[in-house]
């Protein structure tokens, strides 16, 4: 039904916030997605994403901010059937064949695709006359992605879609969802999972603390944090003083155990033993993507690098 | 809205337990107490057809306490969650629910009907026949919106027992299990604020050749208003958490 879409921005968060007792999950945020965009959100958990989600399908209200998908209330959206969502909250009833559910969703709009359609696509064709309850944990998500599929939406917003897939699954999935968006559907997704991001979101949004702190496509996130950690012990320092360093992006302190994340390793190096002589037990390791992704989400101290 | 209905009975009917125990039951009961009492008369019938009317009106009770509680399971997978995500309105849902319980109850109804005519050999006119059926089965539409408030209400594990703890009381203070003319008075008058009580009540009119109680329906349409109302503000409530 992407004829029927007729706006320039799929998902827009305004000033959104959602407060938990003490908890601040979700803190000012503000995202746009562009039609046809493949965003990933990543961070940590409790990072916001889940509950960013909930408020972006209208299932969550926020304390303030605004949403709209195409221009519309997500209620609107939903009952326009340009919303499918796989949900962590979201579930089906184990008594319901997978074949059972995904029909009972397509009967809710007026222009679904076929029952049959959605299953094979979702790879679900095998197991479509068991019933839910007896599915392994990656046959659900599965059966939970026809269902979400089944509405031929034109945003396809997915919570951990992978979680309990084993590696096979992860890349059949992966395939199917590859297959639908190069009709140009837009689609956000909550992982864990940084190469899922990394081989399949043409922007990556990370969040930590209910805010976003980077954005942008992959190669640009993973360039910010490109480079090496060093790892050492030095006494009598400080977070500022060591992000100060040339060559250093991000640094961490924990007692004395200092940890940098580095552009440049061999000036940051140099310095690091100009300042500290005493530093001891000094590593250098090339940083992998889940040092990079623990860099930018990390909890404190971190300074980033402007 | 259809499809939805129709795989929930699909999937209800797939439970032997649900369809012996919710459906067949009444039955089964009415053939046991009607031999308990014998040949007495109550309410100017003779006993096999008053027993009769008490226990499809207890079957159509029975089936709304079966399914309206199951709500509840429906909100702990999140079921009702994700039906939200779809055009179906608040409303519809609410619709579904008390259709389903509507269609089940039919069964269980004609199921006692059906044994007081065939094995008890009560005789009555087909329109007789009908005027009860209706009457039973219309009339139970209270039950069916107050087992789904219980489902609505409480947490799974509990709706179940609350269910049975609601409607076994109403059921004998309503007089279903023993005419309310041997009940001590106080408990003869407590039972006609009871639905229980006039469903069978109302129904049993139908061949005494009693005019419609409007106290009775009154009274009915009381619980029925009352427990819609509370069904429509908690899941209000589930639609505005967190």
């Amino acid at each position: 039904m992407a004829d029927t879409v007729t706006t320039d921005v799929a998902v827009s968060l305004r000033g959104l916030r959602k407060t938990f007792g003490e908890v601040r999950a979700v803190d000012d945020l503000d995202l746009h997605i562009a039609p046809g965009e493949v965003v990933a959100l990543l961070g940590p958990n409790a990072a916001g994403k889940t509950t960013t989600m909930e408020m972006l399908l209208g299932l969550t209200t926020p304390d303030s901010g605004e949403i709209e998908l195409f221009g519309r209330t997500p209620r609107r959206a939903a009952a326009d059937g340009l919303v499918g969502a796989m949900l962590q909250s979201g579930g089906f009833l184990g008594e319901m064949t997978s074949r059972e559910i995904v029909q009972v969703m397509a009967a809710q709009y007026p222009k679904a695709m076929k029952v049959d359609d959605a299953i094979a696509r979702a790879g679900v064709t095998k197991y479509a006359k068991l019933k839910y309850s007896g599915l392994s944990g990656g046959q659900k998500q599965r059966t939970r992605f026809a269902a979400a599929l089944v509405c031929d939406p034109d945003l396809l917003v997915l919570d951990e879609p992978t979680v309990a897939m084993d590696v096979q699954s992860r890349q059949e999935f992966w395939a199917a969802m590859r297959e639908y968006t190069t009709a140009g559907r837009t689609v956000v997704f909550a992982t864990h999972y940084l190469a899922e991001a990394q081989d399949f979101a043409d922007r990556v949004v990370l969040m930590r603390h209910g805010k976003i702190v980077a954005d942008g496509s992959v190669d640009a996130i993973v360039a910010k944090v490109d480079g090496r950690t060093i790892r050492a012990m030095v006494e009598g320092t400080s977070v500022e003083l060591l992000a100060a360093l040339p060559g250093v992006g991000t640094a961490q302190l924990r007692g004395e155990h200092v940890e940098l994340h580095c552009s440049d390793s061999d000036a940051a190096l140099r310095a690091l033993l100009a300042d500290y002589p005493r530093a001891r037990d000094i590593s250098v390791t090339a940083m992998s993507l889940e040092d990079a992704f623990v860099a930018l989400t990390a909890d404190e101290p971190v300074m980033e690098e402007v | 809205m259809g499809t939805l209905i129709w795989t929930e009975l699909k999937v209800l009917s797939r439970s032997v337990e649900f369809l012996v125990i919710t459906i067949a039951f009444p039955m089964v009961f009415f053939l046991v107490m009607s031999e308990v009492f014998g040949s007495d008369r109550a309410g100017g019938l003779d006993m096999n057809t008053y027993m009769m009317i008490s226990m499809a009106a207890f079957g159509a009770m029975s089936v709304a306490f079966a399914v309206g509680p199951r709500v509840g399971l429906e909100r702990q997978a999140g079921w009702n969650r994700q039906l939200r995500l779809t055009p179906l309105p608040g409303w519809g849902y609410v619709a579904v629910k008390i259709t389903v319980a509507m269609i089940l109850a039919l069964p269980a109804v004609l199921l006692v009907f059906l044994s007081g005519l065939l094995i008890k050999g009560i005789e009555l006119t087909a329109g007789q026949w009908l005027a009860i059926v209706l009457s039973c089965w219309i009339s139970s539409l209270p039950f069916v919106v107050l087992g789904l408030l219980i489902g609505m209400a409480v947490k799974p594990e509990s709706a179940q027992p609350l269910g049975l703890a609601v409607y076994l009381p109403m059921a004998m203070l309503g007089g279903l299990w023993m005419p309310v003319d041997i009940l001590p008075g106080f408990m003869a008058t407590l039972a006609k604020v009871l639905p229980s009580y006039w469903l069978a009540e109302i129904t049993r009119d139908r061949l005494t050749g009693v005019a419609l109680d409007l106290l009775g329906v009154g009274v009915l349409a009381a619980w029925f208003l009352v427990a819609l109302s509370l069904v429509i503000g908690l899941y209000r409530r589930d639609a505005a958490r967190v």
